[in-house]
């Protein structure tokens, strides 16, 4: 049976969990924070009862609740760089759905160290993006958005601009779906930025081309160094 | 030439809010200075000394300009440029 990591239990993680653990895929469930009462409009395992408690114990009991016997393993973790290899060791996949850009680059250079696949989500607004990757088979994270924003001022993707609740369910769905394909050993989307637009109604996916200087994956390319300097600079510690 | 540009949430206040406008150019940099005469402080929201910043994708059509010809990617009239910067959050 495959383990997923589910990195961040926020509005991405919790339909893409909901979606794997329908499917009796086990998962490792990886998120610090505790469930506040802002979170409930997007975040579908929670409820009122849940406000204060650790995101991952809350998850965990929905989704055992929601039916099948799934293994869980609910790690009250943030992902860093001292942890991360530790808290993907023996996952098959990792689902990454967080709510900073400093862990979306630590988790894709970590699931490059590892060689394993990764589902990246993210939303801001009405629009939502999925980059599923295989290692280097198509274009990883940092192929696309190469590095984090220099701490100019410059940082537009760092501003918290809202999110619309629907929108992270779609996504997170989406997520949920590549990641089963991967596991079932279609990789055809592997490379593929997914657009989803909830105001237009409207989906684009459209294949990248993996970057020939690549820092991450061009050929040659020493393994990255996950220390905190490479992912503190733009929006604030890992 | 005559472009559609989409234009991200992050973006849409030096927009005054629109998902979508129009600006004139025969390649994307020519594009980029229109819509900063238009929209006073675009440019450096997406280009900096270096061409694109790094954690900006500039596509017309389909296709990244990283693997056109950059910011002397030539636009034809009708074809719409889409800004996807990376975003975090959900």
């Amino acid at each position: 049976m495959p383990l997923v990591a589910v990195v961040g239990l926020g509005g991405l993680g919790c339909p893409a969990a909901w979606a794997l653990a329908r499917a009796e895929v086990s998962l490792r469930l990886l998120d610090e924070d505790r469930v506040e009462r802002s979170n409930l409009h997007r975040q579908m395992l929670y409820t009122e009862a849940d406000v204060g408690r650790a995101k991952v114990d809350a998850a965990a009991r929905a989704l055992l609740d929601a039916g099948p016997q799934v293994a869980l393993e609910a790690m009250a973790e943030h992902v860093t760089p001292d942890s991360a290899l530790r808290l993907f060791e023996g996952v098959s996949l990792v689902v990454e759905g967080s709510d900073n850009l400093a862990t979306k680059f630590l988790v894709a250079d970590a699931c490059a160290t590892l060689g394993i696949p990764v589902v990246h989500g993210a939303c801001v607004g009405w629009v939502g993006t999925v980059l599923p990757v295989v290692w280097r088979a198509g274009a990883c994270y940092r192929c696309v958005f190469e590095d984090l924003p220099l701490d100019d001022g410059s940082a537009a993707s760092c501003v918290t601009a809202g999110v619309y609740g629907p929108v992270t369910s779609v996504v997170g769905a989406l997520m949920a779906a590549d990641a089963l394909s991967f596991l079932a050993g279609d990789t055809s989307r592997a490379g593929h930025l997914g657009r989803y637009d909830g105001w237009a109604q409207s989906w684009r996916s459209t294949p990248m081309r993996a970057r020939a200087d690549c820092p991450l994956c061009r050929p040659g390319a020493a393994p990255p160094t996950l220390t905190p300097d490479r992912y503190g600079a733009a929006c604030g510690d890992v | 030439m005559t472009v559609t540009v989409r234009i991200p949430t992050q973006l849409r206040p030096l927009t005054r809010g629109a998902s979508e406008v129009t600006a004139e150019g025969d390649t994307v940099a020519a594009l980029v200075d229109d819509l900063d005469r238009r929209y006073a402080g675009l440019r450096d929201r997406l280009l900096d000394a270096r061409g694109v910043r790094r954690f900006i994708n500039l596509f017309v059509g389909d296709e990244d300009v990283r693997h056109l010809d950059g910011l002397a990617t030539a636009l034809r009239d009708g074809d719409t440029v889409v800004i996807v910067p990376a975003v975090a959050g959900g």
